[in-house]
């Protein structure tokens, strides 16, 4: 009993960018609430801008020092290309969201102006530094090498979302979001859990490593089991269907730039360490997984699209249309190979800058119309915000995987993973869920160009609110989202470089 | 038999009819205060029951999070809300109850299954644990070694809990007079 303590040792550099995230929370929160109400907003949003900022550079600077996988106090955490490219993502992801949140000052469905304007203005400090700790838990997250530190990682920016979603407390439907989002996540973070305990006892295991090396004497039933269990926990994060059910509803009520933010980063961080799980954890159930996989990506694609063809809200249009992503984003994941690894992470960046872009644009709708986005009332749009209609249209177009968006490439290299593969009947998939998808994303694009000649003229919502954030940040998605397209070898070459120390089945 | 059996005997008895008793009357109270109390001595003599195993961390931690902190929380929102919540059983049985019955009828089976095989050693692959398993010097001893930054994690993730629920918990002063919260559902 007396032995001596052995401490782990702590590699401080690899915990950097999360520490980095953590300290500017902790100081905005500390300090915004001293400060006076005018100066709360430019404060916590430049503090919050200049945290992500930080973190994605020290992130940066490790991808370039480190060439080889290193793990962390007692394999804990992963030190690796492959997290710290994610890491960066998620940064630029809350980078973004930073900007759309700016002015969000108000909840539509024609809640009494004078309630509920003030929630955001009242909770900006909160706001952002929620926004900062989501992200170092998904920071976090996609380091994590254990099933302790999965499950932590993922509670963790789970919590900041539910609370983001539910921050405009005056609007039900904001309160309606949070509370579902909490308890359906909930139900998928217990399954996660339950899950990881089938797999600690079929494998005698915690960290991947050790899971990988146990899993041949271990109970295969139960390994299977907990396996499938951890799988269909992720995939309630990543709103793949049938575990998506909570998606359209808390998209919806939640504040337009927080939707904006968990549609991008969730996917991120929770489909980056579902590679890494997979790959390092369960490179002996190769088939098992790869074929889940494979038909969660199917029922994602055929849910979302059939469901996103009859949505009237634009925001569960997005919503709808994110399951549907879900779905491309996994068919790699299932097509097991390298290429697929590249193309995952390929396909995230301008999926990223797609999702949150157009996002911002319906947020800068919503602020103009006090009102729900629907494709009803984005009559006229194309005509009074010519420059956040072109942004919508590409888009748009970008979304359904034709120039001038990087998703054209993505989608291009996620079907040859897949063929690659051997596995047609995927590729077929994908591809008619893509021309499915074009119904109902051209039916955004004709709703901004349509109405009459007086909308023309007059616009619906009188003069816009001048937003130079928002309209910053739509520009910034669609610089990234075309420089994917016209420059795509940095990105490629950042996702080999970063997947290089792990090895694929196929 | 020697004093110090005998003692744990009764002990475990006593225990036991508590932990008995008090279930029993955590459902069948009709107020859910008394139900939340009851649950009070039902987790305080299933500790006892974990003392009697040498498992005096998961005692301490039954203890001091369930009966100290989830039930008192159980209590103030009885308190808040007033004790007229539904009777457990009115309404005759629901799809809910009858999977709660299954559901607790499974585990009896598989805990009378457990205590049998035991009994008669015919128990394959039994777990093999050192004496030291779940005691609270091993388990702190490993928060602070292998399970250093889980340990440090789970700080952070309560603390990210904490300042969430302040935010959703208050209510800024301005708003409130501004329009005599239209917004807030009634209670």
């Amino acid at each position: 009993m007396t032995e001596p303590l052995r401490h782990p040792d702590i590699d401080w550099a690899a915990l950097a960018p999360v520490l980095t995230l953590l300290g500017t929370a902790c100081f905005v929160l500390l300090v915004g609430v001293f400060l006076p109400r005018g100066v709360r907003r430019p404060f916590a949003a430049f503090f919050a801008a200049a945290g992500l900022v930080a973190a994605g550079i020290v992130s940066g600077i490790l991808f370039a020092l480190d060439d080889e996988a290193t793990t962390l106090v007692r394999d804990s955490l992963a030190r690796d290309r492959l997290a710290e490219l994610g890491q960066i993502f998620v940064a630029g992801a809350g980078l973004l969201a930073v900007g759309v949140a700016y002015f969000e000052s108000r909840g539509p469905r024609g809640d009494d102006p004078r309630v509920a304007e003030d929630d955001w203005r009242e909770r900006v400090v909160e706001g952002y530094v929620l926004l900062l700790t989501a992200v170092a838990g998904m920071a976090f997250f996609v380091q994590a090498n254990s099933l302790i530190t999965l499950f932590l990682g993922l509670e963790w920016f789970s919590i900041a979302l539910y609370v983001l979603c539910a921050i405009n407390v005056h609007r039900i439907a904001a309160l309606e979001a949070g509370l579902k989002y909490l308890i359906v996540g909930s139900f998928g973070s217990a399954i996660l859990l339950f899950g990881s305990a089938f797999v600690y006892g079929g494998s005698g295991g915690l960290t991947f490593g050790e899971i990988a090396a146990g899993a041949a004497d271990g109970e295969r039933l139960f390994f299977a089991a907990g396996l499938a269990m951890i799988l269909v926990g992720l995939a309630f994060k990543v709103s793949a269907a049938p575990f998506h059910m909570w998606t359209p509803d808390v998209y919806e009520g939640a504040p337009t730039p927080v939707t904006a933010f968990m549609s991008a980063a969730t996917k991120i961080a929770a489909l980056v360490l579902t590679l890494r799980l997979l790959l390092t954890a369960f490179p002996g159930e190769e088939e098992l997984w790869t074929i889940a996989i494979a038909v969660i990506a199917t029922i994602s694609l055929a849910w979302g699209n059939i469901a996103a063809l009859t949505q009237r809200s634009v925001k569960r249009l997005l919503a709808y249309s994110s399951v549907s992503h879900a779905g491309f984003l996994l068919m790699p994941i299932a097509a097991g190979n390298a290429l697929g690894g590249r193309a995952l992470l390929f396909y995230l960046v301008p999926y990223a800058a797609l999702s949150i872009g157009s996002f911002a644009v319906v947020a800068a709708r919503e602020r103009e119309l006090a009102a729900d986005v629907t494709l009803d009332n984005l009559a006229g749009f194309g005509w009074e915000r010519p420059f956040h209609a072109i942004a919508m249209a590409v888009f748009m177009f970008g979304f359904i995987g034709l120039p001038p968006a990087g998703l054209f490439l993505g989608k291009f290299y996620v079907f040859t993973a897949v063929y690659e593969r051997g596995w047609t009947w995927l590729v077929i998939v994908g591809v008619v869920a893509t021309v499915v998808s074009v119904a109902y994303y051209l039916a955004v694009v004709r709703a901004m160009y349509s109405g009459s000649a007086e909308l023309r003229t007059a616009p619906a919502g009188g003069s816009p609110p001048r937003d130079w954030p928002l309209t910053t940040t739509v520009f910034g998605c669609l610089v990234l989202a075309v420089a994917t397209l016209v420059v795509p070898d940095p990105l490629v070459d950042l996702a080999r470089d970063s997947l290089a120390f792990l090895s694929f089945p196929f | 038999m020697d004093a110090g059996e005998i003692l744990v005997w009764l002990v475990w008895i006593g225990a036991a009819t508590a932990l008995f008793a008090s279930g029993l009357a955590v459902v069948l109270f009709q107020n859910p205060f008394y139900s939340a109390l009851s649950l009070i001595v039902n987790l305080a003599s299933l500790a006892v029951l974990f003392l009697l195993l040498s498992a005096e961390f998961v005692a301490a931690a039954q203890v001091l999070v369930y009966a100290g902190a989830v039930v008192v929380m159980f209590l103030f929102v009885t308190a808040y809300l007033g004790g007229r919540a539904d009777a457990p059983w009115a309404g005759g049985p629901t799809l809910q109850s009858f999977f709660a019955v299954l559901a607790a009828g499974a585990i009896a089976v598989e805990v009378v299954v457990v205590i049998a095989l035991t009994a008669g050693d015919r128990l394959t692959d039994p777990a093999e644990i050192s004496d030291a398993f779940g005691s609270p010097a091993e388990i702190g001893r490993l928060f602070i070694s292998d399970h250093l930054l889980a340990f440090e994690a789970t700080s952070i993730v309560l603390l990210v809990a904490a300042v969430g629920g302040v935010i959703l918990g208050t209510t800024a002063p301005r708003t409130v007079r501004a329009e005599g919260r239209a917004e807030v559902p009634e209670r």
